[in-house]
This record gives structure tokens, sequence and C-alpha cells, in this order.
């Protein structure tokens, strides 16, 4: 019941950021290959100063993990699927970001939450870019989607783990 | 009486009010299962967090709509790219998606309550799928699809506020239909949590009436308890009294008391009585009637009785080991502890049978010499007699008489005749061997008879008699010496000789020729002069 706070950032500065990231002279090591075409996923950082996009490909060449669990049944999507993705952590660290850092993931509808560290830690949960070995449409809340262990985890099902679980994940900021 | 009176009172009233009390209870568990239910229905309800809500839904519609919209302006004007509207209608579709990977919706609440607002929905979705197949078509044609979302879009945007509108009265609606269910559902446990609040303290009103009622019971019944068991302790009392008087009277009497087990000769009791009879000094464990029987013949016969008949009556029997006295038992054969005992009642008759002996002595016994008297001497000669011509053994009599008795009587009176009678007894006796019987047949006539001697020897004996007697004399009262002599018939056992008397008869014959022929001599009896001699 508790609405979904939305952030209606205006399209054109969507686009605009697009153009701005680009020329910025890279502070630290890309995480990831640039991608020929468009980007799925950008990342900011301020302590490393890095802001670079990564490509689906270039995501699939970092170290990965699988998680099998179904998701709440809130969340659509009846039945347990087989994620595999690249640990938020890994991406955060690769990002220079740590237990201090505010850690927020934004989605293609403007959708945004914090993760705290300490789930990072205790869950490792992943940006899933496959389910069941098949990458994901936007339709099908990708290409890239949070995913908790929820399996073996029952504590995690609660709304504030169903707000976290974010899909349609299109951008990382670390603070 | 006062506990049976209140026993009375109580336990009906109790006994009454179980059905009652079982009623509420399970009236109370029936409650209790109601709300349990109905607590239990929501808790499941609430297990799962439900993520999206209509009102969300529509807006979320109404906004990527607008971005849509927006955005296709931008891509007419060149301010954007086309897989950035490609982008954003993928997002609008998901967005708008109802099948099963969107994000849960009540859309047969929305269809109840809206029909309308779903038909434009359905048709904003259909529009909308339209776009994106033509924006991804091999060849995409950006500026009709852009002009084609700019003409449409506002129309739509229209229908989605209003969309927004209708379905944010209609969720506030049913939430606040939910908040009445929720909030009736609430009232109905309070007052079932009311009822058993009444309920627990109506049972707990019962409960503390019950235990002060069991209290009292129970001290009721401890009352009784201890009258009870004072009365127990009394009638022990009085038993133990009891043992200790029966104990006392078979202690103190005269009669020898002992109750022992047969097979073990475990003493269940013995009294003082018997104890010093026996020589102890405290009362035996173990004891066996056989072993206190001295005579092994009446042992047997006591024992055999006892086993054959339970009981023995008066019998006499010599009891004790190293001073054996005379009893007169009876014993009976009983059960004490499912094991079989002898019960066992002597009296002493130690004082009866010597005076039993002292009667028959008299009986018996000639009370001037000591001897025989004619009776007793004829019964046992008569078993002796028997004894020897049965066995073929010689066998003699004697006959033996004073001379001239009458003279010594009237010359120097009865105590001098007396004398004479025990002188000579004593003289007889001494002559005598063990074996020989010897009796006073009357007056100044004594006869003997001496197993086992022939005519000789006997005769021999007779001359040893005849000849102490003589020699000895005796003293009249006035100190003077007097002479006497005797006479003596003897006679040899022989075949025709039936019996004592016919012997006796022979050594009377004898003894008669003897005083015949002069007195003081000893003669043999002679069958040829036995028919013609006359009495001197």
């Amino acid at each position: 019941m508790i609405p979904r706070p939305t952030h209606a950032l205006p399209a054109l500065l969507l686009a605009s950021l697009g153009v701005l990231w680009l020329p910025a002279p890279l502070r630290a090591a890309p995480v990831c290959d640039a991608p020929a075409g468009r980007g799925a996923l950008r990342l900011e950082s301020t302590p490393s100063g890095a802001r670079q996009v990564c490509g689906l490909q270039g995501l699939k060449k970092l170290p990965s993990r699988e998680i099998v669990t179904a998701l709440p049944s809130a969340l659509g999507m009846p039945g347990e699927y087989r994620w595999k993705g690249v640990p938020l952590r890994y991406l955060v660290e690769q990002l220079g970001g740590g237990e201090r850092s505010r850690i927020q993931l934004t989605a293609l509808n403007d959708y945004a939450i914090q993760i705290p560290w300490a789930d990072l830690v205790r869950y490792d949960p992943i940006l899933a870019y496959s389910r069941d070995g098949q990458p994901m449409g936007i339709r099908e809340k990708g290409p890239l989607i949070l995913i908790y262990p929820f399996a073996g985890n029952p504590q995690l099902e609660n709304q504030e783990y169903l707000n976290r679980t974010i899909w349609q994940v299109n951008a990382i900021f670390v603070r | 009486m006062r506990s049976s009176s209140a026993n009375g009172s109580t336990s009906p009233g109790l006994l009454k009010s179980v059905p009652r009390l079982l009623a509420l209870v399970c009236a109370m568990a029936v409650a209790m299962s109601a709300a349990l239910w109905w607590t239990l229905r929501q808790t499941q309800s609430l297990a799962q967090p439900y993520q999206q809500s209509a009102p969300w839904y529509v807006s979320s519609v109404h906004s990527e709509l607008a971005r849509v919209s927006l955005l296709a302006r931008q891509v007419q004007a060149g301010e954007a790219s086309m897989p950035d509207l490609q982008e954003r209608i993928e997002v609008l579709l998901s967005t708008l998606d109802r099948s099963g990977n969107g994000p849960h919706v009540h859309y047969t609440a929305l269809q109840d309550t809206l029909p309308h607002t779903l038909e434009d929905l359905e048709a904003l979705q259909r529009q909308v799928e339209r776009w994106s197949v033509q924006a991804h078509a091999p060849q995409v044609d950006g500026t009709a699809l852009t002009a084609d979302i700019i003409e449409h879009s506002d129309a739509m945007l229209d229908k989605a506020r209003r969309a927004v509108a209708a379905v944010h009265l209609a969720s506030t609606q049913q939430t606040d239909q939910a908040r009445q269910q929720m909030h009736n559902g609430f009232l109905v446990l309070s007052v079932v949590l009311g009822g058993l609040l009444v309920g627990t303290a109506l049972l707990v009103w019962r409960l503390a009436h019950g235990a002060r009622t069991a209290s009292a019971l129970s001290q009721q019944l401890a009352q009784a308890n201890r009258e009870l068991e004072k009365r127990v302790a009394d009638r022990t009392r009085k038993l133990e009294e009891g043992r200790a008087l029966l104990g006392f009277i078979l202690d103190t009497s005269p009669s020898d008391v002992v109750l022992a087990e047969a097979q073990s000769g475990r003493v269940h009791f013995i009294n003082h009585q018997l104890t010093m009879r026996l020589g102890l000094k405290a009362p035996p464990r173990t004891l066996f009637l056989r072993d206190l029987l001295h005579d092994p013949a009446t042992r047997e016969r006591f024992i055999h009785a006892l086993d054959q008949y339970g009981q023995v009556d008066a019998m006499e029997a010599l009891i004790g080991t190293h001073n054996p006295r005379w009893s007169s038992l009876s014993a009976r054969l009983i059960e004490v502890d499912g094991r079989l005992a002898h019960l066992l009642w002597g009296f002493d008759i130690e004082t009866h049978k010597a005076l039993e002996a002292q009667l028959r002595d008299l009986a018996t016994r000639d009370a001037l010499s000591g001897l025989l008297n004619r009776r007793a001497f004829l019964e046992r000669s008569t078993a002796l007699f028997n004894h020897c011509r049965r066995h073929g053994q010689p066998c003699a009599a004697l006959m033996i008489d004073i001379d001239h008795f009458k003279l010594i009587n009237d010359r120097h009176g009865h105590q001098t005749g007396d004398e004479a009678i025990r002188t000579c007894a004593h003289a007889i006796g001494q002559a005598l061997r063990d074996a020989d019987l010897l009796g006073r047949m009357g007056g100044e006539e004594f006869a003997a008879l001496l197993p086992h001697s022939t005519a000789e020897g006997a005769l021999g004996i007779a001359e040893r008699i005849r000849g102490a007697i003589a020699r000895t004399g005796l003293r009249t009262p006035q100190g003077e010496a007097l002479a006497f002599t005797v006479s003596i018939g003897v006679a040899a056992l022989e075949p025709r000789h039936t019996g004592i008397e016919p012997l006796l008869a022979d050594a009377d014959a004898a003894l008669y020729q003897a005083k015949a022929s002069g007195r003081n001599k000893v003669l043999s009896y002679d069958p040829p002069i036995h028919p013609q001699e006359p009495p001197p």
C-alpha cells in the first residue's frame, strides 16, 4: 500500500546527461568496457570521480554470481528462476565505494532507492542481467534487476526488500 | 458426624455445577476457536506485502504516457533520439503490462468498480503496442510515429488523468470498506475477548470456591483421619494389653505351654514354666516335640497320633532330657501363618505319679515285711513260672514257715512276733538272688520262686536260709536273746506242673513233711510219700 515515491525527472535532463558525461575525463580505471552502442547502465561515483556507461556485453565480462530464488508474490513473476549477474558489491567497490558510501540505484521510470552497505555484505545481491540464461526485455523488468537471495532468507519478505528489489535499473550512484 | 453433614451439603452442589461449567468452557473454546480462525485468516492475508495498487498503477501509466508524449515532441524537434523514444515506449508498455510479469494489481476490483476506466486503459495499451511495433520495425518511420504519438497522446493523457481521479476515489472507498470490515472484525473480536474475560473470571471464581470447599473437606478428612488413627492406636493398645495379659496368664500357668512350627521347630511361644522345666535360662529359638519326649516308644506313639488325628489328649509321658518328669500331655496340630505348628499343653503329674506308685506298693506289698503280699506274689510268680516253663528252664519253689510262731507271740508279745517276721524276711532276702521272687503268703509263712534253679540248687539255698535264721535269732523288748527256727519245703518244676499252684502245693506238702518230722529242717518234695503223709 506504500506508494512508490516518484521523482519525475524531466526526460530532457536525462537526455542531456548523456551528452555531459561522455567527454568528462575518467579519473579512475573504467569498471567495464565502453559499450558499442547504447549503454545499459550508468555508473557515477563521487569518491573516485568515475562517470561511465556500461553495456550489457561489458557487464557480462565482469565477475558474476548466480542466485536461484523465487520472488515474493507481490512482485509478480511467479516461480523459481536462476538469476545471473554482477554482485552489486563488486560494482560499488570498483567505484571506490565502501561502508560509509551512499549507494543509490535508479530505474528507467525514475524510481530510485538507496541500498545500505550492510545489505551488500550480508546478502550480496546481484544486478542480474539474465533469467534462466535468457536476457530480459524492459517489459520483463529488464534489462537489469537487483536480486536479493529471498530463498533461505524469509526475513527478506517484507515491504522494505520489495522496495529494494529495483528493476529496469539504469544507473548506480555512489557518494 | 459433623464431617458427613458437611459432605452432604457441598458435594451435590459441586456435582450440579459441573455440567454448567463444562458448557461454559466449551462455549469459551468455541469463541476462542472462531477468534483464532479469524485472526489467522487476517494473519495469512497480511503475511505477504502487496506492492502495487490501482492508484499507483494508473498514475504510473499517466506519468509514463506524459514522458512518451514529451519525448515524441523532442524527437520531432530533433532534441532527442529515436532509441530513447523506443526505450520509453517499452517502459510505458511494461507499466501497462497486466500479464503475470507485471506488478500485482487488483484488476478484477478495477473491472467491477470502474469498467469504463479499464476499457480506456486497455485501449491505451493496444495503442502503445502499435507504437512499439512501429518503433521496432526495420524501417522506422520516425516522423509518422512521432506525429501519431503527438496526435493521440493529449486525448489519452486526458483520459488517463480522469482515470487517476476515478481510481483514486474508488481506491479510497475500497480502503474505507476495508477499514470498516477491519473495524467490525475488531469489534467482534473485542466482544469475544470480553466474553472470554467474563468466562475466565467466572471460572476463577468457581475455582476459588472449589478450592475453599476442597480445603474444608480436606480439613474434615484430616480430622476424621486423626480420630481413626486414635481409635486404631487405642485398639492396638488394647490388643497389646490383651496379648500381654494372655502371655502373663500362660507364663504363670502351672501348665507347660509351647507353640512351635512342625517343620522348622521355630518357637512362636513358650511359657516360663516349660523353659524352667527344660533347665533353660532363656526361651529357646527352636524346639521339636520329639526331643521333648523322653521315652522313645511314647515319643513315636505321641507323634504318630498327632500326625494322624491332629490331636492328642491327656497322654502321660516323661518329658525333659536331664531330669525327666511325668506330664499329662495334650497337643494340637494347627496352622500358624500358613505353616503347620504343634501346640502342646503339659500338666505336671509327677506328684500324682508318685502317689500312684505308693498306692500300687500298698496294694502289692506287705506293710510289715516289705515283701510282696500273697496276691502280688501269685501274680508275678505265675508270669515267671510260665516264662520258665515255656522256655524249658528249670525252676523251683520254696515254702518257708517260722517254727512255733504262736509260742513266740504268746510269750514275748506281738512286737517280738513282728520282729521275728522282719528278721526272717531279711534273712531270706539276703540268701536269694536278684532274679528270685519272694512273698509273704500270710501269717508266718513265706514263699519264694527261684527261676533257673534245679532241685539241688534250691535245696542248697533253702539250707542256707535255714542255717542263717537258726544262727541269727532275735532280741525281745526286754533284751533277752531269743532263738527261733524255720522249716522249708522245696519243690522243683516238673512236667506235670501246669501252673504255679501245683508247684507251690508240692512245696507246701514238703514243708508239711518237714514240720511233721521235727521242724528246723529242709525237705524236698517226694511224690511217693505225698499221698500217705498225714499232717503233724
